[in-house]
Parts: structure tokens; C-alpha cells; sequence
């Protein structure tokens, strides 16, 4: 809630729950606390209608009659925007609970749930999603900056990051000393970094990246 | 017979008279009701009559010869009668001699007729017989004047009794001695106050064989007067239904067991839907209940929404109302299904459910049963749910290993059966006190305050009621008490 100063970039809340009554309280409970909500009554309307870019947290009920919330995760999981999840449940099952966290599920509340334990839920779930976000938008910036090197400036690069030495790479491909120094200034203004040890930091940043699957 | 023949030969003037009162009766046409008594009292009257009339013919012929042989009449034969046409006293005595021959041949034809119905019955009751004992059915009388009781051979072997015993008493050590009452009753029911003809009576008793085993008989009875008299007799069947009784508790043992286990599963899937029925309502209560502390802190108020939000409160408070009734309800519905029964038993039933539990928190559990049988009308599956309730309840409310839980039944009062079940734990905090059996009012960090709630319905569905003190020293004592069964009231 602080330090979202542009409208358009506030997080949040999609809520789903096939119980109306749950569903209107809910969405009061959090206007209340100043959450934007957008209330849906079934998994189905919520993937169809709700804008996957949009920033902000699901808050799923797991047991819903058409698609319950476990697969709805799932779908949110495969989607190319991942959106986190926190769970309200009826029933105290911890079989499904694991199954949930283990999925990447930020919470998992019981109902009658309490207020503030929702709210902090939801918090979390946007800090989250708030970093995963610009995780996002910096590896994306870090993309778009690499896609404009040469391939001989990627192959230096690759080099250079390896901690090899002008003279050692230059021997490697078969040119001299002078050009791979050129090379080296075009991806340091390319890439906008000063060291190459900044240079270094986006290399395992970007490889932690593709490691790592989006959630 | 030889106890006639001797009443016959020292009481003469007893003999006569009945020869007399027989010849009388025989000379006006007179009846006696026909009947077995009768029949079997035929014999000794008919050798009273060969009897008399022997000693009339005796008689009769003493009196013609001697008016015969009258020595005057010899001697000097009468001028004014001559010849035998007119001797008055010998045509008397031939007269009369015709008359006795007469009667006796009439005795004779009628003794026959009366023998050949006598045999007529004899072939009857033995038909009868057999047709009894190819049923299965023993036959018994029972002459309440003599005290003696006759059983067909069959009905014999079926009790296993010897023909010595005759006697109503030497019967009675054979029944069941849980039995004996209901058999006095009966019998004292068929007979009525005074003596009412044609009352039966059906009982099923137990009956101890001698050097058997304990047998079911089924006995049919009738009462009846004999003759004109105020005697009656007791007739009637006996049949023996050990092993249809057998197979029908069997057959009920079977059925009650496997009610036993769906109504237990039922109780399972209830609990289960029933959470989750309440916490629907409940979330949105306390959703709505949250929002509008939210709304409180705002500036400035929007009192619709507000408004909004405590009617929603309010509806939904409603909803979870009606889950509570409509499960209450459903414990009335189910109550339906009532049967005397022990609620020592009960508390031993469900202290083994719990054994496992009370094992694992370390818990002692001292009983202190009632030394009698504490009968009462209820639904068995029900009232061990009550205890369950109970026990887990104080069990939970001793946190640390080593408490002790205390399990009394007593009799309450005349009309009353009273259970007490007491921990050693915290207690009930006193705020908390007066709406414990409230639904949704509960002191644990997960409950759902049904327990207490359900174990009141099952309670006050049975006509009973529970309630709760805390202990002098420690913890605290839910009591519960219900009506004695009817007819335990004694």
C-alpha cells in the first residue's frame, strides 16, 4: 500500500470463491483494509475474464465445485506471468496443503479466517510479486541489451567473463590484442556497465534466470 | 378301583344312598352334564348299582320262597285260594323280579354305549397325540382342585422331566427364576379375579431342564371350569422355540451391529459436512465482522456500507443458527430408534473407543459403575457420542500427562439414572460457564464449540439433561442425568 503512488501499478486482490456470501465479505474485508479487489465466483470466469499482466495475488478457495483451487494454481503457474497464491480452505487437509506450498502457494489459511492473517497473506503476496515483477523487467532489460551485441561481441563477452585475458582471447580467435579491446569497449557501453565485474553480475544473473523456472 | 371297593364294603349306607339317587335320576330321565369327570367317574357309580340290585333281587327271592315254602301253607294248603293263580305275594315278587331285569338289562345297554364312547375319546386323544407330537407340541392340564398336573409323553421328553414330577411347585423350580414372576402372572391373569371361563394366555418363558441346558418354551393355556363346580383346570400346549428364539437374536444381534457401524459412519460424515457447513457462515461473519472494525477507523464513515456489512453479519449468524437446528433436528429424527438399555454398558463402550487416546495422553481413568443395572430407554450409538463428547473433553482439558479421569454412574433419585464424568484439568473459566452447551462456544484453539452442544441435544432427547460445575479442588464435573426406565420404576 505505500510507495504505490501510480494507479495504474497498484497490485490486486483477485479473489475466488464459489460461496457469494464469502465472496461479498471478503471483497468488503479487504476494500476495507484498501486492497483494489476484483471478486470472481468461479475458477472458470476468473481465468477468462481476469488481465494476467496486471500486478497483484490470487486468493483462491481450494475447494470449489468446477475447477478446484489446486488446479487453478497450476494454470496460473503455466501461464507466462505467474501470479502468487494464497489458499483458503474449509477443511484442515494436510495432504492438500503440502501439495499447495509445495506448488509455490505464499499461504495457506483456514476458514473462518482471521482478517489480519489475510491481510499480512496478501502483503507477502504482493512483496513477491512486486520482485518477481521487476526480477522480470531487469532480466528483460538484460535480454533486450544482450540481443543488440554482435556474435563476435558475444563470443568476447563469454570470454571476459570467464576471466580470460585480452591476449589469451584474442590467441583463441585468431586476432590481435588491439581489436578484442575494441570489442570489450562496444559491450561495456552496450551492456551500460563501467567493470566488468558489474559485467560479471548480469552474466550469472541472466544464467540464474534461465536456470531458475518462473513462478 | 380297590379304593372304591373298599369304600364300597365300609360305607354300605354311602353305597346306597348313591344306588338310590342313580336309580331315582334313571327313573325321571335325568342327565348329568356329559363330560370327562363323569366318564371317569362311571365306573364306581355302575358297580354301586349291580350292587343294590343284586340286593333287591336277593330280597325279592327271600320273600317269595319263604312266602312259598310258609310252613302253615304246606301243612294245611288254603281253602280260599286254591291253586297258584292266586298267590298274591308270588306274583308280586315275579313282578318285580321282571322290573329289576329290566332296569339291569337297561344298566348293561347303556354301560356298552358309554364304553364304546369312552373308547371313541381314547382313540381321539390319541390321535390327538400324535397329531400334537408331530408338531412339536407337548399337551399339559393342570386340575387346580388336586394340585396335579398331567403332561403328554411328548411334552415330558420335550421338558425333560420324569413322570414323578406332578406337582405345580416341583414345575416351578424348572423356570427361570427371572421367569417365574411374569409365568404367576400370566396364569393369575388367565384365571382372573374370580373365575372367568374360556380366558387364554400365551407366554414365552425359559425353563430349566434338569442336567440341560436352558430351554425357551412356548406355552398356551386356557382356563376352565369343571362341571358346576368352583374348580377350574388349566389346559393347554407347550412347544419349545430355543432355537427359533436363538436365530432371532442372532438375526438381531446382526442387524444391530450393522446399524451399530453406518450410524456410526453417518456420525463421521455428519461431523464432517456439518464443519463445513458452519464454516461457510462463520467465515463470512467474521469477514464482515473485520470489514466493518475496518470501516469504524476510517474517515470519513461510509455508514452504508457499514449498515451493509452488519446486516450481512446478521443473516449469516442466521445461517449458522439454522445449520445447529437442522442438526439438532436430525438427532431427534434419529432418536426414533429406542431400546432399553445399561448405561454401565454405554460408559464401557466408549471408554474402549477411547482407550487408544487415553493411553496416548497418559491419562488414568478410574470407574466407579453402579453396583446395579442402570436401565433406561435410549438410542445406543447416540449415547455413546454423548460419552465420547465427555471423556475427549476432559481429556483435552488435562494438557499434561498424569491427570485422572473419574467415571461415576449412579441411581440417581427414584425416577433418575445420573452420570458423572470429572477431570483433573483446568477448569471451565467462569465467564464460560454459563454458555458452554451454546453452540459455537469454546475454549480451544480449534474447536468448533459443537461437542458440548450436540452431547446437550442427544441428552435432552433422551429426557435428560446435562450440566457442569467446576471441582473443588481441581478441574471440573459434567453431570448428566435420565429418566429410569419405566419399568425399572419399582
Amino acid at each position: 500500500m505505500t510507495g504505490l503512488s501510480q494507479p495504474e501499478h497498484r497490485p490486486r486482490v483477485f479473489l475466488v470463491d464459489d460461496d457469494e456470501r464469502i465472496l461479498k465479505a471478503l471483497s468488503r474485508l479487504l476494500r476495507a483494509a484498501g486492497f483494489d479487489v476484483e471478486a470472481y465466483e468461479s475458477a472458470r470466469e476468473f481465468l477468462d475474464r481476469h488481465d494476467s499482466r496486471a500486478p497483484g495475488c490470487a486468493v483462491l478457495d481450494v475447494g470449489m465445485a468446477e475447477l478446484d483451487g489446486l488446479a487453478l494454481q497450476e494454470a496460473l503457474v503455466a501461464g507466462d506471468s505467474p501470479r502468487p497464491v494464497v489458499f483458503l480452505t474449509g477443511c484442515d487437509d494436510i495432504p492438500t496443503s503440502v501439495k499447495a506450498m509445495k506448488a509455490g502457494a505464499i499461504d495457506y489459511l483456514t476458514k473462518p479466517v482471521d482478517g489480519d492473517a489475510l491481510i499480512r497473506a496478501i502483503e507477502a503476496a504482493f512483496d513477491f510479486d512486486r520482485s518477481a515483477r521487476e526480477q522480470r523487467q531487469t532480466m528483460s532489460i538484460y535480454a533486450a541489451r544482450f540481443g543488440s551485441l554482435t556474435p563476435r561481441e558475444r563470443e568476447v563477452m563469454e570470454q571476459v567473463v570467464a576471466g580470460r585475458l585480452n591476449k589469451q582471447i584474442a590467441h583463441d580467435l585468431g586476432t590481435v590484442e588491439k581489436t578484442i579491446k575494441v570489442h570489450r569497449a562496444h559491450i561495456m557501453e552496450k551492456m551500460q556497465v563501467r567493470s566488468v565485474a558489474a559485467l560479471v553480475h548480469i552474466a550469472e544473473q541472466m544464467r540464474a534466470g534461465k536456470a531458475r523456472s518462473p513462478r | 378301583m380297590s379304593r372304591h371297593e373298599l369304600r364300597l364294603t365300609w360305607k354300605w349306607h354311602e353305597a346306597l344312598a348313591s344306588g338310590l339317587r342313580q336309580l331315582a335320576n334313571f327313573l325321571t330321565f335325568h342327565r348329568e352334564r356329559p363330560g370327562a369327570a363323569e366318564t371317569r367317574d362311571a365306573s364306581p357309580e355302575f358297580a354301586t348299582i349291580v350292587f343294590l340290585t343284586g340286593l333287591l333281587i336277593f330280597v325279592t327271592l327271600g320273600v317269595m320262597s319263604l312266602s312259598m315254602f310258609e310252613p302253615e301253607t304246606v301243612l294245611n294248603p288254603p281253602q280260599r285260594h286254591p291253586g297258584w293263580a292266586f298267590d298274591w305275594p308270588f306274583i308280586i315278587a315275579t313282578v318285580v323280579l321282571i322290573v329289576e331285569i329290566a332296569l339291569i338289562a337297561t344298566i348293561l345297554i347303556e354301560n356298552r354305549a358309554r364304553r364304546g364312547a369312552e373308547l371313541a375319546l381314547r382313540e381321539s386323544e390319541e390321535r390327538m397325540a400324535v397329531a400334537a407330537e408331530s408338531a412339536g407340541v407337548g399337551l399339559w392340564r393342570w386340575n387346580r382342585a388336586d394340585g396335579v398336573i398331567w403332561l403328554s409323553d411328548f411334552g415330558r421328553r420335550l421338558l425333560g422331566l420324569s413322570s414323578e414330577i406332578t406337582t405345580p411347585e416341583a414345575f416351578r423350580n424348572h423356570i427361570h427364576p427371572d421367569d417365574r414372576q411374569m409365568v404367576n402372572d400370566a396364569i393369575a391373569h388367565a384365571v382372573g379375579d374370580g373365575f372367568d371361563d374360556g380366558n387364554t394366555y400365551e407366554i414365552a418363558y425359559r425353563f430349566l431342564a434338569p442336567g440341560g441346558p436352558t430351554r425357551w418354551l412356548r406355552m398356551r393355556g386356557r382356563a376352565r371350569q369343571i362341571g358346576n363346580s368352583d374348580t377350574y383346570e388349566l389346559a393347554g400346549t407347550v412347544a419349545d422355540i430355543t432355537e427359533a428364539k436363538e436365530m432371532r437374536a442372532e438375526i438381531e444381534r446382526q442387524r444391530a451391529s450393522l446399524l451399530h457401524l453406518s450410524r456410526i459412519s453417518v456420525l463421521g460424515e455428519l461431523s464432517g459436512a456439518l464443519a463445513h457447513e458452519l464454516k461457510q457462515p462463520l467465515t463470512a461473519i467474521m469477514s464482515n465482522a473485520q470489514a466493518a472494525q475496518r470501516m469504524l477507523d476510517r474517515d470519513p464513515i461510509d455508514f452504508q456500507e457499514l449498515r451493509d456489512a452488519i446486516g450481512d453479519i446478521v443473516s449469516d449468524d442466521a445461517r449458522a443458527g439454522a445449520v445447529i437446528t437442522h442438526l439438532r433436528a436430525l438427532l431427534k429424527r434419529d432418536s426414533v430408534h429406542r431400546e432399553a438399555i445399561d448405561l454401565n454398558g454405554v460408559v464401557l463402550a466408549a471408554l474402549e473407543l477411547s482407550q487408544a487416546d487415553l493411553i496416548r495422553r497418559g491419562i488414568n481413568v478410574v470407574q466407579r459403575p453402579a453396583a446395579r443395572r442402570l436401565m433406561m430407554s435410549g438410542d445406543q450409538v447416540q449415547l455413546q457420542q454423548l460419552l465420547l463428547n465427555l471423556i475427549l473433553n476432559a481429556s483435552e482439558a488435562m494438557g499434561e500427562p498424569g491427570g485422572t479421569l473419574l467415571i461415576a454412574t449412579d441411581r440417581g433419585g427414584e425416577h433418575e439414572i445420573h452420570l458423572a464424568v470429572s477431570d483433573t484439568g483446568t477448569g471451565i473459566a467462569p465467564d464460560l460457564l454459563t454458555r458452554l452447551f451454546d453452540p459455537l462456544v469454546t475454549d480451544k484453539p480449534h474447536g468448533l464449540g459443537l461437542g458440548l452442544s450436540i452431547s446437550q441435544a442427544i441428552a435432552e432427547a433422551h429426557g435428560g439433561r446435562i450440566w457442569a460445575v467446576n471441582n473443588p479442588g481441581r478441574g471440573a464435573t459434567f453431570h448428566v442425568q435420565f429418566p429410569v426406565l419405566q419399568e425399572e420404576r419399582r
